[in-house]
Parts: structure tokens; C-alpha cells; sequence
């Protein structure tokens, strides 16, 4: 497994107050990771241009090592924000995000920054189940697309 | 490889607290780590397949690891479970 020197840095991006929320959420699991996740919430009274502002002070204070910003919806303001914020090289952006995507990306946050974004991705998408009356260990994992309309997508 | 049975002992189960410490822990060592609940077993060192357990208190798992320190790995996971993930409870 390749590992970095400086582990990546999670830096959520989502609608007030929703960043603060999940980044209590994962301190509580992982109390010692509140270095290296940080959130900004995205209040509906500021505009974009003063949240990419503050967004990129934020940024700006990683040392060195990659970040992986997370945001909640595509097409909102925090994704349209964080899309101008992130260069692709040193930062990259996954939207969509939930608490197993979160939990997954701060356990694997020393793999390459290219990796993580892979670990978010399937972290999020497995997150997302059905729960049966019957113990969750005997459930079947689910399909893509249950109906099979893949042609439609 | 060595595989051993424990029960789970902490009142809250395998929650996400509980299983992110197991999953630090076994991640601080080289082998594989293994956390098996009848057929199901899954990765030690990832959290969400630790979760998608659902181990409660009362549950009995199998822990197995195979490689490189895995005697120490095996007790040091062994420890964390008796000791209820430092939860007291």
C-alpha cells in the first residue's frame, strides 16, 4: 500500500450546517482527526465569491500533502464553490458526500490522493442500503441498478 | 495463519466508535486482519466492513490474522475486545 509522508487532509464543503455536523460526527468516531479534517459551511446570506474566499484561506493552510474536499450536492453553491477551489493535482473533489464516505476517506487519508478518491466513491455508494427486518449480515448487497434500466441512465 | 474465537463484551457492540478503534489497531500492523460473523468475514482494517457486521454485545466473532507480527496482532485485537474498546461498559 503505498503511503504518503504527509497524510491527505479532508476539507468538507457543504450547506449551513451540514460540514460543521459531519465533522463533529467524525470526531467523535476518530477523535484524534481533527487536524486533518476540515469544514466550511456555506451560509444562504454570503455569496459565492466570499465563500471561495474563505474556502481558500483554508486551502492554503496545508503544509504540504494532498487535500480531498468533499461536498454534499452537485450543482449547488458549496460544489460550484469547491469545483473553482480545486486544481485537480493537489486537490480533488468528490460530491455526494455521507458519513460512511467520511468514516472511509479519514481511515485511508495516508493513501495516494488518487486512491482516496476512489475509497470516498465506493465508501459513499456501499453506504447506501436498503435495511431488512433480517440482521443486515444476511442481506444481499445491492445491485447497481436493481431494475436494470442502465440503458435509461 | 491463527484464528480465535472471542465474544463481543462492550454493551454498545461493534458501533463506530468501537470499530474504528479495532480497525486503527489491526491498520498498525502488517499482516492481515481478518473479523469474521458466521459466513460473513470481512477486512479488519476497513471500518465500514467491520460495521456492516452489526456484532452486538453477545456476539461471538472470529479474528484472523495471517502474516507478518501475527501473533502480536492477534493478541493486541484480543486485548482491545476484552477490555470493551476502553468503553467500561
Amino acid at each position: 500500500m503505498h503511503r504518503n509522508a504527509t497524510p491527505n487532509r479532508i476539507f468538507i464543503i457543504a450547506h449551513a450546517p451540514l460540514a460543521h455536523a459531519l465533522r463533529q460526527c467524525v470526531l467523535h468516531v476518530f477523535p484524534d482527526s481533527g487536524d486533518g479534517v476540515m469544514a466550511l459551511d456555506v451560509q444562504p446570506n454570503v455569496s459565492p465569491e466570499e465563500t471561495l474566499a474563505s474556502a481558500r484561506i483554508i486551502l492554503q493552510q496545508q503544509r504540504s500533502g494532498g487535500t480531498l474536499v468533499l461536498t454534499d450536492v452537485f450543482g449547488a453553491t458549496p460544489c460550484n464553490v469547491a469545483q473553482r477551489l480545486v486544481d485537480g493535482v493537489r486537490s480533488k473533489l468528490v460530491t455526494g458526500v455521507n458519513l460512511p464516505m467520511l468514516l472511509r476517506t479519514v481511515t485511508y487519508r495516508h493513501e495516494a490522493l488518487d486512491a482516496l478518491v476512489a475509497r470516498a466513491v465506493v465508501g459513499g455508494t456501499q453506504g447506501v442500503m436498503q435495511v431488512a427486518i433480517t440482521a443486515p449480515q444476511n442481506q444481499a448487497r445491492r445491485k447497481h441498478d436493481p431494475d436494470e434500466y442502465n440503458h435509461q441512465q | 495463519m491463527i484464528q480465535t474465537n472471542i465474544t463481543i463484551s462492550n454493551r454498545l457492540g461493534l458501533h463506530a466508535r468501537a470499530s474504528a478503534k479495532l480497525t486503527k489497531l489491526a491498520g498498525s500492523f502488517p499482516c492481515d486482519v481478518w473479523i469474521a460473523r458466521g459466513d460473513r468475514k470481512v477486512n479488519a482494517k476497513s471500518i465500514m466492513g467491520v460495521m456492516m457486521l452489526a456484532a452486538g454485545i453477545g456476539t461471538e466473532v472470529r479474528i484472523e490474522t495471517d502474516g507478518a507480527s501475527e501473533q502480536a496482532a492477534m493478541d493486541a485485537i484480543l486485548a482491545l475486545i476484552q477490555d470493551k474498546f476502553g468503553e467500561g461498559e
